[in-house]
């Protein structure tokens, strides 16, 4: 089983991306393809013993679209000018060191040019070892060419596409006006325009026809891809946009020509009318303004994918690396991991690392949303892209390329952009059948008033005019625009959506469920109250249960095990370890047997707790937990541990509350304690000592209420609740095993953005009805009238021409509103 | 470099049509009909000293083309109309225009044609009736044949602007021969109009 990913270029609306996804589909040896037709990516899973990619790619070609094999992340090509060959056994020596060398796939060295092509997987060598490698066998490695990466590469080519698109609307509007002009001038009732003598057409018919004849030519060579693409998929029996645009000003073409003949034979048959007959200007202008109309939808789709390049853009190209006590400047595709990189005041930080040496300030505004700098110190975590504020570290590369945070979020943003929402289908489905339906309407339609008496070109006109209007492409940009905005303004306030489906069940939510520790709360308690029984003292009982807890991950073990170690005490060897989920741990150190835990731990056990069963009580109301120590099966007492509400807690909650959505808490907690943390911030309903496997079952009750249910999380244990929810919150500060579970991850750890996403979810929900509502508006308001429906009871008929006028301003109108969604903020209660 | 050859090439086509008579469909059709209407048996054809007369069929009303010096004219009048009072009406028109060229051998088809070359934009075609048309100047008076005299009614058409004789007081209503009232025809630019006019029809068949 093979999975490649393709680059498909020429696609122009969704049925285009259906056609490939389809096609490819029903090849035998494929098993599965999915089109991202934001992302222009077929992602193809296919058996390699059926298939081969050169097949995908013939077919898809076929289907008058490009397939281009996107290049592996584990592959790299450069081209490096070699000086110090004096002849072709020098290339051919050169070619042959370079090709032995591990990680380099393939080497080619031409002497002529004096340039060394080399193939090679980074991950296995760098280019510095590649240089190395030609100074080894003498020569002298040059200057690198540096060979535009992705990002450059898809910025060039559609800012070229968008440039070819302009050049060809200025094209078609230098012959179109005076076409137009040549053509409507005379018709002008009342009125007498200049006009050129020469071509009067009723004094020189053919001169006139000639001459629209010759200004339509250049328009037609300008939008000659609606005929290619357009006829083309018209024959693969998968009619698009551009297959309407083609037959619509063909049809008005053909029939030029055949009043062109007319007029030719007019000076026997006097058919010199037929220069009224002439549409060449139809042709024209319709596709005068779909260009217009493409060039806006493809700067407009640039700007729609902003946030995106925004984010690509932020990373730096080169970093410091301490290599040999010397700061050596590199391209950050040679940093490796375990890369000692020196980042001075101003600069960004390069690739994600831990922080070996100094001290500063780090801006992370740009990924989390976050606008206060945060200290950073050694054992600090810094994050490609962010910005170093006043002090010089030296840091530890941990993830590179594809590995870091940056790279994560662009790649999450970027499939999320591609993702459908189940809305999206509904304009997907429509705009599959719309083509059909609107080809046997325009056939209709010509038919109904040829038949009906009317003269042919009526019965023309209204198949053209129905062929042009029918063009779904708004449909088809409706949802994908908006969702691209709404994901990519997300990701500027630090909210990480994965798809458009998420994006659409938010806002449907009825009833988030939080968790408490790192969610509601900081996640960082800390030990309050130290409570000993008679049988031993405060540090000894400290001792034991931070020896115990010194291989815990659970915070409150955490807290424990650093209260110990600000009092500098000496901790216990461990001889066993035993976590008990939703209850404890059972420890044995040297010579002691412990039982750290919650009252479920001791009652199970058999432990009586005494008097401190008061004292327990008290510390829980006062939004405490207790955590009761037990030595040798005996109570030793209480460690009651305290975790800080978030200070956004409260006006998230309420803000929540505000637009009607029911807040609950969900903790393994003790129910004293988790009533005190509810109380704290606003929560009515809360389900504690909720045990780690049960959470998911406490969200699916909630879900059999009828309600829409998110669930809030960060940590491992969250994972199932995450999953089970209809829509899962990770906050940032979270696992990753949280993170990978969730639908959303919130960069940030406020709990605002709780509030944010949904508030963000409601609009991008209501911008996209808004479009399917313009794009179907012009739709079906205007194929009757195209059609002539309303002519037939006394009403207006559309003109051609005013159709492509309609159907440009609907794209543009869709895009347009689409992009209102930049202006989107969350709104703070 | 090719938008701008392209641009160039279409800009000369536009200039050599101009230029290209050939191409001049309704000028070559009207050519055709009117030497038809010279060479109809019921057009009797007089040599003047200066031209020609062609005579009409009810015997009072004739075509003339003359050629004198450098001013060429074509004209048509009808010289025994009677009024209701008993007075005797003059009804015609007549356009003139100076020619360069001298043509050595002068025929009422040349004299046409002469009209063709210098003043093309009088002469037009109106599609509803299937008439060649010459406009005579901007008097609103004009000439219309047929384009096929062998099938059509209406073979030669007089039509005369009434304003000068509705000015000279003159009942246009009731003028023997004469028909008055609104008639479609067509502008020099090609437009359509609805004017009243004093019409008189011959019919060639």
């Amino acid at each position: 089983m093979m999975k490649e990913i393709l680059l498909i270029r020429g696609m122009t609306c969704t049925a285009c991306a259906a056609a490939v996804e389809d096609t490819v589909k029903k090849l035998e040896g494929t098993i599965s393809a999915t089109i991202n037709f934001a992302a222009e990516k077929l992602a193809v899973e296919y058996d390699e013993n059926l298939l081969n990619i050169k097949d995908i790619q013939k077919v898809i070609v076929k289907l008058g679209y490009g397939a281009v094999l996107e290049a592996p992340s584990n592959k790299s090509e450069v081209i490096i000018p070699i000086g110090g060959m004096t002849c072709t056994s020098c290339s051919g020596g050169l070619e042959k060191a370079l090709s032995k060398t591990g990680g380099i796939l393939n080497a080619s060295v031409n002497f002529a040019t004096e340039k060394a092509t080399i193939t090679y997987n980074p991950g296995l060598i760098r280019l510095s070892g590649i240089r190395h490698v030609i100074e080894k066998a003498g020569f002298k490695p040059l200057e690198i060419e540096k060979k535009a990466d992705a990002l450059d590469e898809d910025r060039l080519r559609k800012e070229k596409e968008a440039r070819t698109l302009w050049y060809k609307f200025i094209i078609s509007v230098i012959f179109c006006v005076p076409l137009f002009y040549i053509a409507m001038a005379p018709m002008v009732p009342g009125v007498y325009l200049p006009y050129p003598t020469a071509i009067l057409p009723m004094r020189y018919p053919l001169h006139n026809a000639l001459t629209q004849l010759i200004l339509t030519i250049p328009i037609v060579i300008a939008g000659h891809k609606f005929y290619t693409v357009g006829f083309r998929a018209l024959w693969n029996r998968r009619p698009n946009m551009d297959s309407l645009i083609a037959l619509g000003t063909t049809a008005a073409i053909i029939y030029s020509f055949y009043s062109f003949y007319l007029i030719l034979t007019g000076a026997t048959t006097g058919n010199f009318m037929a220069v009224m007959y002439l549409y060449f200007e139809t042709a024209g202008v319709i596709v005068t303004l779909i260009l217009l109309g493409k060039f806006l939808e493809s700067v407009t789709k640039g700007k729609t994918s902003e946030a995106i390049k925004k984010l690509m853009g932020l990373a730096p190209k080169t970093a410091i690396v301490i290599q040999d006590g010397k700061e050596i400047e590199m391209p950050i595709d040679e940093v490796d991991i375990g890369d000692i990189i020196l980042v001075k005041p101003g600069d960004k930080i390069p690739v994600d690392g831990m922080v070996i040496y100094g001290h500063t300030a780090i801006d992370e505004s740009m990924l989390t949303g976050e606008s206060m700098p945060i200290d950073k110190k050694a054992g600090d975590k810094v994050y490609a892209a962010s910005i170093n504020k006043n002090g010089m570290i030296h840091f530890k590369a941990e993830k590179v390329g594809s590995d870091t945070a940056l790279a994560q979020i662009i790649k999450l943003v970027e499939d999320a952009q591609g993702s459908k929402a189940p809305i999206a289908s509904l304009g997907d489905t429509v705009s599959l059948y719309f083509v059909p339906a609107a080809c046997f309407v325009a056939i209709f339609s010509f038919l109904a008033w040829t038949v009906a008496g009317q003269p042919i070109t009526f019965g023309l006109m209204t198949f053209v005019a129905v062929l042009i209007i029918a063009c779904p492409c708004a449909l088809g940009l409706a949802t994908p625009t908006a969702i691209m905005v709404g994901t990519g303004k997300g990701a500027e306030h630090g909210i990480l959506i994965k798809s458009g489906e998420a994006l659409e069940i938010t806002h449907k939510i009825q009833t988030i469920v939080f968790d408490k520790t790192g969610t509601i709360t900081e996640g960082k308690p800390e030990v309050t109250d130290i409570i000993t029984a008679d049988v031993i003292t405060r540090d000894r009982l400290l001792q034991i249960a931070a020896s115990c807890e010194k291989g815990s991950e659970h915070p409150l073990g955490e807290a424990i095990v650093k209260c110990a170690e600000n009092e500098n005490m000496e901790f216990l060897e461990v001889m066993k370890f035993e976590a008990i989920p939703g209850h404890g741990i059972e420890v044995e150190l040297t010579g002691v047997q412990a039982l750290i835990g919650n009252r479920k731990l001791m009652d199970e056990r058999g432990i009586s707790l005494g008097e401190l069963t008061e004292e327990a009580d008290r510390l829980a109301e006062e939004g405490k937990t207790p955590m009761f120590a037990a030595v040798d099966g005996q109570i030793a007492g209480i460690i009651a541990v305290a975790d800080v509400v978030k200070k956004s807690s409260l006006d998230a909650i309420k803000s929540l509350r505000k637009i009607g959505i029911e807040v609950a808490m969900i903790t393994g907690d003790n129910k004293k304690t988790a009533a005190a943390i509810a109380k704290q911030v606003g929560i009515d309903r809360v389900l504690a000592e909720v045990l780690p496997q049960d959470k998911a079952a406490e969200v699916k009750k909630l879900q059999d209420e009828g309600k829409k249910v998110a669930m809030v999380g960060d940590g491992i244990n969250d994972a199932p609740a995450l999953a089970q929810a209809d829509v899962g919150i990770a906050i940032g500060s979270g696992t990753d095993v949280a993170m990978e579970s969730a639908d959303i991850i919130l960069m940030r750890s406020d709990l605002m953005s709780v509030s944010a996403a949904i508030q963000l979810s409601k609009s991008t929900i209501r911008n996209i009805k808004q479009n399917l509502f313009w794009a179907f508006l012009y739709n079906t308001l205007l194929i009757p009238m195209a059609a002539g429906l309303l002519f037939a009871f006394g009403g207006p008929l559309l003109n051609p021409m005013f159709a492509a006028v309609a159907m440009s301003l609907s794209s543009v109108s869709v895009l347009s509103n689409a992009l209102r969604l930049k202006r989107f903020k969350p709104q703070k209660v | 470099m090719m938008r701008k050859i392209y641009f160039a090439v279409c800009l000369a086509m536009m200039l050599l049509l101009t230029s290209c008579a050939s191409w001049d469909l309704i000028g070559i059709g009207a050519v055709e009909a009117f030497d038809r209407v010279i060479n109809s048996e019921n057009v009797r054809v007089e040599n003047t000293d200066i031209g020609w007369v062609l005579n009409m069929p009810d015997g009072n009303a004739s075509l003339s083309l003359d050629r004198d010096g450098s001013t060429s004219r074509i004209s048509f009048q009808e010289y025994t109309v009677r009024l209701i009072d008993g007075n005797v009406l003059w009804m015609g028109a007549s356009f003139e225009f100076n020619t360069t060229e001298y043509e050595t051998e002068m025929t009422p088809l040349t004299i046409f044609k002469q009209i063709l070359h210098y003043r093309p934009e009088f002469i037009g075609y109106h599609d509803t009736g299937h008439h060649y048309m010459l406009h005579f100047g901007d008097s609103g008076n004009m000439l219309m044949f047929a384009r096929d005299i062998a099938s059509q009614e209406a073979g030669v058409v007089f039509m005369l602007n009434p304003e000068q004789f509705i000015e000279a007081g003159v009942d246009v209503h009731n003028i023997d021969g004469w028909h008055f009232g609104p008639h479609e025809t067509m502008t020099i630019r090609g437009q359509t109009v609805t004017r009243d006019f004093l019409v008189k029809t011959f019919d060639l068949r």
